[in-house]
């Protein structure tokens, strides 16, 4: 049981199945929000200056490992649903973007219409597709 | 002279957790350098495997001095500040590298395996016509150090954050102190702690506790991470020579 979960969150070969994904995709948002909730805490701050508006480190390296999760898993459906291999990257790409501005600081106030909240949102609308594909495409055929 | 005491046991520590990769990738190779000198007693036998295993620590402390001192200056250039935080942070982030590979979960670090095989290779060829069974097994340990290793580059890579030649040749040479129990049992030929380290959960159990030790640095609060975290924040403070 443990190798398979390892295998579905960090392996990139391999398939996996819609209910996988949707599940896999539940579990890491929740391991998300409960990770930021307990590491981002600024009685644990470590950031540089104190700067509240940038993640401690400890939520920065939480959310890098739940995105490499979340991109292995997103591999692996992609795989199984046919789509092109190219398609990883609309999802890979603007998430690593994302975690690394996110890490600066700069979408602190996500809510808040800024030019920041623009550029969120842009890197969201190019993940679309291909999370679309991963949520709701049957598997490929043989 | 704590800070130096703290930098050895990190990287003896280091060394140490590495134990069940190390016999798992390197038993074969201990045990095989061992059995290229052909001893012909277990005196000469234990003579060879000190000279093979002094070779390979020669080695990490000559790469641990060399990145040492290439750190130095780097880390010379930033804030105090900023420079304990990138310490603090990069060591956390390649300890959790560390582990979460040695687990299997994220790929070992290649790159560097495209730099230092070509040169083990090299000096493999040019120690193969060495006479005498001592330089031979000193020769073969001195190529064994510069053998593609994940372990090593981030033992390696602590030995940069370490701010000097001095700080980076020490935390290598007391990983390789470090890496000396597991080797040496593989070397005579304990084929259990092999048998071990290819048992996944073992490796996954090994490799989570390295990553969660790395995660526990940034984790705990100010004042309470000087148990797990060597070298603590005011050793490291006082450690770097910022702009010398």
């Amino acid at each position: 049981m443990s190798g398979y979960v390892i295998d579905l969150f960090f392996s990139f070969s391999d398939r996996a199945n819609r209910r996988e994904w949707l599940l896999g995709t539940l579990v890491l948002a929740l391991a998300a929000f409960g990770g930021i909730a307990l590491f981002n805490d600024n009685s644990f701050d470590e950031s540089a200056y104190a700067n509240p508006d940038i993640p401690t480190m400890a939520a920065f390296l939480w959310m890098s490992l739940v995105l490499f999760a979340f991109v292995a898993l997103s591999a692996k459906r992609l795989r199984e649903a046919g789509r092109p291999a190219w398609m990883l990257y609309t999802i890979a790409i603007p998430a690593f973007i994302a975690l690394c501005a996110w890490g600066s600081g700069l979408f602190a106030h996500p809510f808040v219409p800024s030019l920041e909240t623009l550029g969120l949102g842009a890197l969201l609308a190019v993940m679309i597709p291909a999370v679309i594909g991963c949520a709701t495409r049957p598997a490929k055929q043989g | 002279m704590q800070s130096l005491a703290l930098t050895l046991a990190g990287g003896f520590a280091l060394g140490l957790a590495s134990t069940l990769h190390c016999a798992g990738m390197c038993g074969s190779i201990a045990a095989g350098l061992l059995h290229l000198g052909a001893p012909r007693n277990a005196a000469e036998g234990i003579r060879l495997a000190a000279l093979t295993h002094a070779g390979r620590i020669v080695s990490y402390v000559l790469a641990g001095t060399l990145v040492g001192a290439l750190g130095a200056p780097a880390i010379g250039w930033l804030d105090r500040e900023i420079a304990f935080r990138f310490i603090q942070w990069a060591g956390a982030a390649a300890l959790m590298w560390i582990g979460l590979s040695t687990a299997g979960l994220l790929p070992p670090i290649s790159a560097m395996d495209r730099v230092m095989a070509p040169m083990a290779n090299r000096l493999a060829r040019l120690a193969s016509p060495l006479p005498g069974r001592g330089a031979t097994a000193l020769a073969g340990g001195l190529t064994w150090g510069l053998m593609p290793c994940a372990m090593v580059y981030g033992a390696l890579f602590t030995a940069m954050l370490s701010g000097s030649a001095l700080g980076g040749g020490t935390v290598m040479a007391a990983f390789g102190l470090g890496t000396l129990p597991g080797l040496l049992a593989t070397t005579v030929g304990i084929r259990t702690l092999v048998a071990a380290a290819r048992r996944r959960a073992l490796r996954v159990t090994a490799g989570l506790a390295i990553a969660i030790l790395g995660f526990l640095t940034v984790w705990l609060p100010q004042g309470r991470n000087e148990a797990i975290c060597a070298p603590s924040a005011n050793a490291t403070l006082t450690q770097i020579k910022i702009g010398s």
